[in-house]
């Protein structure tokens, strides 16, 4: 195949993948069974009484009382989560499934501990980094970029 | 989702067995599966370029999350499978495609609180139902994986040897 045909064909596919990613964002409220996070910002009381699943990052630990603030297409906001069991510190990150009460609250069914502390998350990406060096490493072993034909070959030695 | 060291180990352990019954599957291919399995984490571009910022840019509904799903993984690898020289196309696809599921497969794993994960299947809209394994920054899920890793290239090193294509050292 001609390398202009492979570009246009690249992008082509590119543009579909764009396409997705548009019509995800457009028809997701359809499919989604919770509340948007959006529409928590601005509209809170319109939802009270929903079943809802939140993402939150811990500001502040009270006894069993967390305050969690919640990021949304219309800016963050917080909520407080009574009863919840899990083991966090501020700066962590928890899921919590339950129901929305007044006042921002949400009394949760289920809540679990995605990132105990800020410290979880340099862990997941660090960890991650040494993955995608493991990769990278491992590709030009094997492969080679072949500026003739402007495509990966085979490397002669691999 | 689970952090990209598991899941190269994960794929790596699958692929590895799997080449034990395809004579042609050597390192050189598997290395291919292996750097598919970065694809669903490209939804963290969203940690340098915001959704909202593209949506505010261009004036449309935008979200990464296809990136991470069956039928964005497919276009991806479509499109890397075009980097390479005609001749590879017919094995590139397949492992780059299949390295992207695994990838998806791990991170269908994670603890949901509702139970199920996320919108995976998209262009399926269903959220298929976790077992709810693991907190992708639980260190047991790269002993485990890392374990299993180290086992099946001990495995595939020194039992298997040089006789690839069969089972029987």
């Amino acid at each position: 195949m001609k390398l202009w045909a492979r570009v246009a064909v690249a992008v082509l596919l590119v543009a579909v993948l764009f396409g997705t990613t548009v019509h995800y964002e457009m028809v997701e409220d359809d499919h989604d069974p919770y509340p948007q996070n959006e529409d928590l910002a601005t509209d809170y009381d319109a939802h009270v009484g929903e079943q809802m699943l939140l993402f939150g990052t811990v500001q502040s630990v009270e006894d069993d009382r967390l305050l969690v603030q919640v990021e949304s297409d219309a800016g963050p906001f917080e909520m407080t989560v009574p009863n919840a069991t899990a083991g966090v510190q501020p700066g962590g990150v928890v899921q919590v499934y339950g129901i929305l009460w007044p006042e921002r609250v949400i009394q949760p069914e289920r809540t679990e501990v995605v990132n105990a502390s800020g410290g979880s998350s340099t862990y997941k990406y660090g960890v991650s980094a040494v993955g995608a060096l493991l990769v990278v490493i491992l590709f030009f072993r094997y492969w080679t970029i072949d500026t003739d034909e402007w495509a990966i070959e085979v490397r002669a030695d691999g | 989702m689970a952090e990209l060291l598991s899941t190269v180990c994960v794929a790596y352990v699958l692929l590895t067995v799997v080449s034990w019954r395809i004579e042609w599957l050597t390192d050189r291919w598997i290395v291919l599966g292996l750097a598919g399995t970065a694809i669903p984490d490209l939804v963290k571009i969203e940690i340098l370029i915001d959704e909202r910022t593209v949506e505010s840019a261009l004036g449309i509904p935008f979200a990464y999350d296809p990136l991470s799903s069956i039928g964005g993984i497919a276009v991806v690898s479509g499109i890397l499978t075009l980097l390479f020289a005609r001749r590879h196309w017919r094995r590139v696809f397949p492992l780059v495609l299949s390295g992207g599921f695994v990838g998806l497969l791990v991170d269908g794993l994670r603890v949901y609180a509702d139970g199920r994960a996320d919108f995976y299947l998209y262009p399926i809209w269903w959220r298929p139902p976790t077992p709810s394994l693991f907190v992708s920054a639980d260190p047991r899920v790269l002993v485990i994986s890392a374990f299993a890793a180290a086992v099946v290239f001990a495995l595939d090193r020194q039992v298997i040897g040089g006789s690839i294509g069969s089972s029987s050292p």
